[in-house]
């Protein structure tokens, strides 16, 4: 946690410093943002108001059992980095560099240090009720090189299947 | 057993369905943390130098039925009569499909801004289609996803020209058949920024005298005119043409782009978003593609994913204010997405064979009603249009007025002898039948015979549309399917928690959500006479005397849209002031380093120089450095943005000092209320030092994100800058009158409106659609009588 208040405390949201994982295991906010989407969360802010950190806001209306459900995905988060840090797991071959799954995923040849088990239900993901991602990690520099702001023709979504 | 009544109370919402966990998980938590109370956490965590001496009290809250059954009661105090004013808002049919799929969905209305696009490829489709739809029917390169309401919409592409005219005129040119309002914001946009605003005859124009000129199509009075002429003249003299146009009307009629024209802004409303007392309703803008590293707002754009497979995000984000601070293209953040998504799906629904059906359609009915008034000897202008006339009746005006809301029907006052008429999708035979009879015309309408009366040669030539998301099979049950996949690809509230920093994702209701579907609160057009909105009114007196009470300032401007627009409007409050004391040369506004981007890009705009302020060790504002950067400027201290509690998520016990620096070198105090949340209930940034603050009801008050907005950014203000609040009547922008409600209406950020819950901390109570932009509230006028005092501050012409 990077900041507190003179007791210890924080207001409604707290800011929590995940720079030096960049460090000790190349781990970016990036990874940890799309890894949550694997556990079934929509990632906290990122990079505002400190770069590279996290910063979440817990509202009034969420109960006990869904905190809980994030702090296990951030606990499970942790663990992955861990593996990192201690070369139990290769830095770039990694669910967090690969996050997030999507089904395409599962039936594609597989080929990773870790199991599709662990890709795709990781501690906070829902077993039937599972959020599938409909796309892998989003490339936004291309994007801007190649800008295309209207519906792509279909011909387009048939190139970019093949 | 016995048991108490007490014992447990289903219907308590506020404890019950508001707050998430129950009251043994709260005493377990509080466990963890080792404290006995939540009174107890909050003495530890809230500094006891700003703590509220009084809690608030709102009585005894409503259960969710008696606040429906309230709601029941006030929207029945709103009187729905057929409006046909236009000027840019017009009745139209909502698809029950869409309402019920998209506006009435959680899937859709809970979901945040798609900054992350993984789990938003559903509703960047659903924008890319609404980009697609108004690129195709202005005939331009490129379109963004939404802007906030027509009229800021042309005061951006107004500094949008600025920014890439080649020619270095300070003067913007404003045809004079743009809507009041949008003449009012343009002007009032301006004059920080050093822009003359010539309004005038297109025809008249001197086209070496500035950088650019914007022209409304067809104009707010009826007439549909070719522009080419005037942007050629524009374009040798390296200015910039904008056209602001309805893009129903260009179903029909020659597109901008084929005009020549750079920019392309307007209302997206009449697809099938209810008028709701004037919003909240998507803006749009679009550009030649030379243009788009200037466009301001959010673009959402094609990409591919690490495989290669084709995905969809936000493009081209360096251009935004959350990187660019005070040198981006605008500060504008918050976008329109939910009325977007509405609009897009519209057109999906009918597909351009569809909406060029309703678009003859409306001209059709416009050409019958012109001509019955025309044959009973009314003289009708313009002779070609698309949907609107205007009618001298001379001195009978009052009297058509009245006979036509007699009919049930309202009119538009244009001058002092003229009627204004503008017919929509929802008009019915019996409504232009009701027309006549104001007019002491009898006359059926049973002539259906088909005759144009649009000019030769600004018919359309070109195709639209043609897209095949535009011509899926249009059976409700694929529509239903398209709507339900696109939802299905993202991750909304509905599913899981969406612990955003300094966004606030709390719950929305489904009380909150009903309100707004309800006719009395949806079908009110934002001019109609005041006495057919007493239900808005009550309402809004209602919530503004609430936000008096939980910020501890003494007036409320409903107006601003946004966060952003709170922010620029409260900024224009305090350099009015300082105008009006003698002091306009105070020009500097300290901002920290931690601000939100919006601050530095909203100062910006009111023409200060940001000067940023470190942070100190511990993430607080820096003291030292913040004490010698006032002195340094101290005589030209504006003042202070600072956010609290702080964008780090800390109440800051120096807050109050600072507030004192700041007053001590003449400076005034802005606060932004991004983090209100924090607040509610314990503290009053009134009372902390400050002296204008937004509030964004999107977080704090319930209003749902609803994918990248509607939102909603009223400002609070101490007694002494009332006089400058937009819509006061020493407001001197309001000087050109004659326009009446409407250019007093549009004299800021433009009017529009939001979901308002009544109540603060406990969210309540269900939220509502609208307000009345030009309301205000003093906390003194509340206890003495809110309606009589109201009645005379806010009567229209009084300035």
């Amino acid at each position: 946690m990077l900041y507190k208040g003179q007791a210890g405390r924080v207001a409604h949201e707290c800011i929590l410093d995940t720079r030096p994982f960049a460090d000790s295991a190349g781990v970016t906010v990036d990874d940890i943002a799309k890894r949550l989407i694997d556990n079934g969360f929509h990632a906290p802010t990122m990079s505002f108001p400190v770069p590279g950190t996290l910063m979440v806001e817990p509202t009034e209306s969420e109960t006990k059992a869904e905190l809980d459900r994030f702090c296990n995905a951030m606990l499970a988060i942790r663990e992955e980095i861990r593996a990192i840090e201690e070369g139990r797991i290769d830095p770039e071959n990694n669910p967090l560099k690969h996050a997030p799954h999507t089904m395409e995923d599962l039936v594609r040849d597989w080929d990773r240090p870790y199991t599709r088990e662990e890709a795709c239900f990781p501690p906070g993901a829902f077993r039937v009720d599972k959020y599938w991602p409909p796309v892998n990690r989003v490339d936004n520099a291309y994007g801007d090189r190649h800008l295309i702001c209207t519906c792509p023709p279909l011909e387009a979504y048939s190139d970019a299947a093949e | 057993m016995p048991f108490k009544p007490t014992d447990y109370l289903p219907y308590d919402f506020a404890n019950r369905r508001h707050i998430g966990p129950s009251p043994e998980e709260m005493t377990e938590m509080l466990g963890v943390l080792g404290v006995d109370s939540l009174d107890q956490l909050i003495d530890e965590t809230v500094p006891r130098s700003i703590r509220q001496r009084e809690p608030l009290d709102f009585g005894k809250p409503l259960s969710e039925r008696e606040l429906l059954h309230h709601m029941r009661m006030t929207a029945g105090k709103n009187k729905v009569l057929v409006s046909l004013i236009g000027q840019g808002y017009h009745g139209t049919v909502t698809p029950p499909a869409i309402q019920r799929n998209i506006l009435e969905n959680p899937a859709w209305y809970t979901s945040y801004t798609p900054y992350q696009p993984e789990i938003s490829q559903g509703r960047l489709e659903a924008l890319l289609n609404f980009q697609t739809m108004i690129s195709d029917l202005t005939g331009l390169e490129i379109a963004n996803a939404s802007l906030l309401d027509e009229a800021t919409a042309c005061a951006e592409a107004m500094t949008m020209a600025q920014r890439v005219a080649k020619s270095k005129a300070r003067t913007f040119f404003v045809d004079r058949d743009c809507h009041p309002q949008t003449i009012a914001v343009i002007e009032t946009r301006a004059a920080p920024l050093d822009i003359e605003v010539i309004v005038g005859d297109p025809d008249k124009m001197d086209a070496e005298a500035v950088f650019g000129a914007v022209f409304q199509y067809p104009g707010t009075y009826g007439h549909v005119r070719d522009f080419t002429a005037h942007i050629e003249a524009l374009h040798a003299h390296g200015a910039i043409g904008v056209v602001a146009a309805d893009p129903l009307a260009l179903t029909l009629l020659k597109e901008p782009g084929a005009m020549g024209a750079d920019i392309a802004v307007g209302s997206a409303q009449r697809f099938g978003v209810p008028m709701g007392y004037g919003g909240p309703h998507a803006a749009y803008m679009a550009c030649r593609d030379s243009m788009k590293r200037a466009m301001p707002g959010r673009l959402v754009g094609v990409s591919i994913d690490s495989p290669g497979n084709r995905a969809y995000r936000l493009a081209l984000q360096t251009r935004e204010q959350h990187i660019r601070r005070e040198k981006a293209t605008s500060n504008v953040c918050t976008a329109q997405a939910l009325l977007a998504v509405m609009a897009s799906m519209y057109a999906v629904f009918h597909g351009p064979k569809g909406l060029k059906a309703i678009a003859q359609r409306i001209h059709r009915k416009t050409v019958r009603l012109a001509r019955g008034l025309e044959e009973a000897g009314f003289r009708v202008d313009p002779k070609t249009f698309f949907d609107t006339i205007t009618v001298d009746v001379g001195p009978l005006q009052a009297a058509v007025l009245k006979s036509a809301v007699d009919e049930g029907i309202n009119l538009r006052r244009v001058g002092e002898t003229r009627v204004g008429i503008t017919l929509d999708e929802a008009t019915r035979p019996k409504n232009i039948e009701s027309v006549w009879r104001a007019f002491g015309i009898e006359r059926e309408d049973d002539d259906f015979t088909p005759e144009y009366r649009m000019p030769e040669g600004s018919l359309r030539t070109s195709d639209y549309l043609t897209h095949p998301v535009f011509h899926m099979n249009r059976a409700e049950t694929e529509m239903m399917r398209y709507m339900r996949r696109l939802a299905d690809r993202d991750l909304a509230l509905d599913r899981a928690m969406i612990p955003l920093g300094s966004c606030t994702m709390k719950l929305n209701s489904a009380a909150e959500m009903m309100p707004i579907s309800w006719r009395e609160f949806a079908r009110l057009h934002p001019f109609c006479p005041p006495d057919q909105a007493e239900g808005y009114r009550e309402l809004l007196d209602d919530l503004c005397a609430k936000l008096c009470e939980i910020t501890g300032y003494d007036a409320m401007s409903m107006q601003p849209n946004s966060g952003a627009q709170g922010e620029y409007a409260g900024l224009l409050a305090i350099s009015a002031y300082h105008r009006a004391n003698g002091q306009g040369h105070r020009n500097v506004c300290l901002i920290p380093v931690s601000a939100h981007g919006t601050n530095p890009a909203s100062a910006q705009m009111v023409g200060w120089k940001v000067v940023t302020v470190k942070s100190a060790e511990n993430g607080d504002i820096d003291l030292d450095d913040f004490r010698a950067k006032a002195a340094a400027h101290a005589e030209n201290l504006a003042g202070c943005m600072i956010t609290y509690p702080s964008t780090h998520g800390v109440f800051e016990e120096g807050v109050r000092e600072i507030c004192d620096i700041v007053h001590g070198y003449g400076g005034q105090v802005y606060i932004d209320g991004a983090n209100l949340n924090a607040m509610v209930g314990l503290a009053r940034p009134g009372d902390v030092g400050g002296d204008v603050s937004h509030l964004n009801l999107h977080k704090t008050f319930c209003i749902p994100h609803g994918g990248g907005g509607p939102g909603m950014g009223p400002i609070g203000v101490k007694a002494h800058l009332t006089p400058f609040l937009p819509g006061h009547p020493g407001d001197r922008r309001a000087g050109g009158a004659g326009f009446g409600r409407a250019l007093r209406l549009a004299l800021d950020p433009a009017d529009q409106l939001g979901l308002y819950p009544d109540d603060g901390r406990a969210g309540a109570d269900p939220g509502h659609p609208g307000r009345d932009p030009q309301r205000q509230l003093y906390r003194q006028a509340a206890r003495r009588g809110v309606r009589g005092a109201l009645q005379g501050a806010g009567r229209p012409g009084g300035a």
